[in-house]
């Protein structure tokens, strides 16, 4: 038997120090084995002297009480948040729907082209670019395609249509008063 | 676990106080007994014990029956009392003087009277690190299996042997002379 093994196992039952015939065995040829399991046997014994003061039926009575008190507080909190929610709530919903979207201007939750930014192939740089309409001027691109046209005939505005990517097409006819050029 | 327990639980789960009540009265003396010994105050005890259960009334919808309901509650009664003791020595730290308990003050029922080998086992115990401390409180006294307390404290059974295995030797040096 490996004497290491077995002190370490009789160490670990502690609370409950048993031993087998096997073991008992080869207690009566180890002295150093022997005096582990003394030592651990008077230890147990030791431990086991002191025990703690039983809980009495006062002290629980307290614990109960305040564990009450602390349980009703914290249901009453829940219904009555709960209670708050189904008389207030549609209200309060109401509400924050209104301001978001006076602030955002849109509704939550519902995409809005018109106010994400997207990317787009340009033919000019020959990569993908966001495609951002606030640097547009209105007023200048109408009186630039109107330029253009009136330079090359009707007609010529396919010209510019060719020239222009599908979210500027869109803007175009979106945002500018063109009339019939496009 | 058994039909009763089984049954409280469910009932307790689905908001019954008197399931709940009955489950408290069943497991009072167990908590009780492992936060005195890791407190070593009573009333500190006392306010962990109720500490414990009014934790274990908001989670017991969120309570898997995967574990035993007993390893459930030692787990909150076992992070509670760590924390008084964290707690406990933050404060002893503190310069204002605002240390609640600095040394604990155990009454213990004690069979040989109160003797200094009592006081000696209780300092001894007391001294041990906190998490060897509730290895030691939960397999020597309470006499859990390595397995349940490693399920307790969610550590794996062989750290949880070592731990008990230290605590042991620890008392056992500082005990050699009282017996």
């Amino acid at each position: 038997m490996d004497c290491n093994f077995f002190k370490e196992s009789l160490t670990h039952r502690l609370g409950a120090l048993t031993v087998n015939a096997e073991e008992q065995a080869h207690l009566e040829k180890c002295a150093e084995c022997r005096r582990w399991y003394e030592s651990l046997r008077s230890l147990e014994s030791s431990l086991n002297k002191v025990i703690p003061e039983p809980l009495t039926a006062s002290e629980f009575a307290v614990v109960q009480d305040k564990l009450d008190t602390k349980i009703n507080r914290y249901l009453n909190r829940a219904t009555g948040f709960y209670q708050l929610m189904v008389r207030y709530g549609v209200a309060v919903s109401a509400v924050f729907m209104l301001v978001f979207i006076s602030i955002f201007s849109r509704i939550p939750g519902v995409e809005n082209n018109a106010m994400t930014p997207e990317f787009y192939y340009s033919s000019y740089t020959g990569e993908i670019e966001l495609f951002d309409d606030s640097w547009i001027d209105d007023q200048y691109v109408t009186e630039a395609v109107g330029d253009f046209v009136h330079s090359n005939g009707i007609g010529s505005s396919d010209l510019v249509i060719d020239e222009l990517s599908p979210e500027e097409l869109r803007y175009l006819e979106n945002n500018i008063e063109l009339g019939g050029l496009l | 676990m058994d039909r009763e327990e089984q049954a409280l639980i469910s009932l307790a789960k689905a908001g019954d106080r008197r399931a709940f009540d009955k489950l408290v009265a069943r497991y009072k003396d167990k908590m009780f007994a492992l936060t005195y010994r890791m407190t070593g105050d009573r009333e500190e005890a006392l306010d962990v014990l109720q500490e414990t259960f009014f934790a274990a009334f908001r989670a017991i919808r969120g309570f898997r029956e995967e574990a035993s309901f007993s390893s459930w509650l030692y787990r909150i009664a076992a992070n509670k009392s760590l924390n008084v003791i964290k707690r406990r020595k933050i404060l002893s730290f503190l310069p204002f003087g605002t240390s609640p308990k600095d040394e604990p003050v155990y009454n213990m029922a004690d069979a040989v009277g109160q003797s200094e080998l009592s006081d000696k086992i209780q300092e001894s115990i007391n001294e041990l690190p906190p998490k060897q401390k509730l290895v030691f409180n939960l397999r020597f006294y309470d006499q859990l299996s390595f397995v349940e307390i490693a399920e307790i404290l969610d550590k794996g059974e062989s750290t949880v042997k070592t731990n008990y295995q230290k605590a042991v030797e620890k008392l056992q040096k500082k005990l050699e002379a009282y017996r």
